[in-house]
């Protein structure tokens, strides 16, 4: 029996009153691997905000852990691995690479105590999972903007969630890092027991790694299997992708292409 | 140092001091989560309910604390709730409560000299009353400060990834709001309405040139400031001056001497 982790029932929500997501309905289920896909501006971050309880729908109804994310309580919320978009949030402040991970443990730790040495232990846990633990005395100025962003997930990951919610994480990380960011994710699914969910215009990735992909534009939304949604026309046409290619990646990943554990496919 | 024998210069001195660490310790918040002109707005707000109190004959700081906190609740309450900006809705409430003071300080009859004392700070004024307020309030505030530490560092630096990993955002946000009203107020005295607001801002932007770890920015914000309390109240004193307007000089002065420092050294 597998359970379901989120479900969105005829959702609607934007801002201002202005919808800019409609009729959004789909389920995720433990274990489950999703990739959202769409042009910019179509909603895959508005999407992901009502997972975390940060926008509610103006119709609809969203249930995460079977519970509104929006009244989620702290412990609720620990379940929760969160990677935003924009990571380019104030270079100035005064904090080390370490310090910004061990935020991700502040809602464990509790208001009035200070983080103990099994805290530390597990930044620098979550860090060597990254390949950011040579940097984490680093003033989080001073990284680079993919390095940056392993802090980001870093953080997302200390506290040990059930649910990691990516949203591109992979911009501008370079290629080599990519590829290792993607195997790494597959094994933390496993070994942590993750459910994903990761929104990327990497097309050709997401077919590779997820069971579902879920498609956001406005008023078209589309979810199911990698390979129903990314031969669909609209998708593609609105992908940029080339449908053979398209056919190639799914038929790779359902066809003959065997996947080990030390595949390097990353599946 | 005769000086220091008159009761009202001891006082003086007790009070710039309190003032200056409880402004700079709020500054640090107020500076890096970019509430400088809600900062603004609060202070204003406070000389509404001056002139009320002296209208209606209460306790003048107490009546300009629950002012400025109800309206600073108010400002917190319509961000969340409306679509007007931000800016325009502190703009608003400001001019409003700076309206409200006149016109009560119309209705007084018996009109009062000590408004100019209000607006520019008389820290020759203070009394002993004045002194109990600010170091309870010092220790109060240092004490939620001290308890939520952690969660005002995460609501500063990421306000969305605090509220997804279970921080309360909107409680901290309200709490802040709290500190700074009260804090604001409380000081008053000594640097003046119009001037409250550099106070908040000079120290912690020269602490921001010379660290950047989060605890000793703090800290020596709360130096700077404390330095350019008394060194501007004794030069207030020897020559003369207004004493709010010659500390805020002195530090503007001390801003610009560690910036001017810190590039020449960096060279
Ligand atoms: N805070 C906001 N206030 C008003 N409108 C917004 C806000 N955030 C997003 N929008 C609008 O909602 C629509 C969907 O935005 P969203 O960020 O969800 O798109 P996206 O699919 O994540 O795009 P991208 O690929 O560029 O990240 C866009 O038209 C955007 O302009
Ligand atoms: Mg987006």
């Amino acid at each position: 029996m597998s359970e379901n982790i989120i479900s969105f029932e005829n959702v609607y929500a934007g801002y201002d009153g202005v919808d800019v997501v409609e009729d959004i309905s789909f389920t995720v289920e433990r274990g489950d691997y999703v990739g959202i896909i769409g042009p910019n501006g179509g909603g895959k971050t508005t999407v992901l905000k009502m997972m975390t309880g940060a926008l509610k729908p103006s119709k609809g109804r969203v249930l995460v852990f079977g519970r509104n994310p929006a009244v989620f309580s702290g412990n609720e919320r620990a379940k929760i691995g969160y990677v935003r978009q924009e990571r380019n949030i104030d270079t100035a402040f005064p904090v080390s690479v370490k310090d910004c991970v061990m935020m991700g443990l502040f809602t464990a730790i509790g208001p009035g105590r200070r983080p103990g040495k099994e805290h530390e232990a597990m930044v620098m846990d979550a860090l060597k999972k990254v390949d950011m633990d040579g940097e984490a005395a680093a003033h989080i100025n001073a990284l680079s903007g993919g390095q940056k962003q392993r802090v980001f997930i870093a953080r997302a990951l200390v506290h040990k969630p059930e649910l990691l919610i990516l949203d591109e994480p992979t911009t501008g990380v370079d290629a080599r890092r990519q590829r290792d960011f993607y195997s790494l994710l597959y094994r933390l699914k496993k070994e942590m027991n993750l459910t994903i969910i990761m929104v990327s215009h990497d097309v050709s990735m997401i077919s590779k790694q997820v069971n579902k992909v879920t498609y956001v534009n406005k008023g078209v939304h589309m979810h199911g299997s990698p390979e129903d949604v990314l031969s669909d026309e609209d998708t593609c046409e609105v992908c940029g992708m080339d449908r053979e290619v398209m056919f190639h990646e799914t038929r790779k990943k359902h066809g003959a292409h065997k996947h080990g554990d030390d595949c390097n496919c990353g599946k | 140092m005769e000086i220091l024998g008159y009761a009202f210069v001891r006082k003086a001195l007790i009070a710039g001091t309190l003032s200056g660490v409880l402004l700079a310790v709020i500054g640090v918040y107020v500076v890096l989560k970019k509430m400088s002109f809600i900062g603004d707005g609060i202070a204003h707000s406070a000389f509404g309910g001056i002139a009320l109190g002296l209208l209606i004959g209460v306790n003048t700081t107490l009546a300009a604390v629950v002012f400025a906190w109800v309206i600073a609740m108010l400002i917190g309450i319509s961000k969340k709730g409306t679509k007007t900006s931000e800016d325009a809705l502190i703009g608003i409430f400001f001019a409003f409560t700076m309206a409200l003071g006149v016109i009560f300080i119309g209705f007084n009859k018996s009109y009062n000299a000590d408004i100019f004392g209000y607006l520019f700070g008389d820290i020759l004024a203070v009394t002993d009353s004045d002194v109990w307020v600010l170091a309870g309030v010092t220790f109060a505030a240092l004490a939620v400060i001290w308890y939520y530490f952690k969660e005002l560092m995460f609501f500063t630096f990421d306000e969305e990834g605090a509220q997804v990993s279970g921080i309360d955002t909107n409680f901290i946000y309200f709490l802040l709001l709290t500190l700074i009203s009260v804090t604001v107020v409380v000081s008053i005295k000594i640097v003046g309405i119009i001037l409250a607001v550099a106070f908040l801002i000079i120290p912690v932007s020269c602490a921001l040139l010379l660290t950047r770890d989060f605890k000793k920015m703090m800290a020596l914000s709360a130096v700077i400031s404390v330095v350019s309390t008394l060194t501007g109240f004794a030069f207030s004193y020897i020559f003369n001056l207004a004493s709010g307007a010659t500390i805020v000089v002195t530090a503007t002065f001390i801003f610009a001497v560690i910036t001017v420092g810190v590039r020449v050294l960096r060279k």
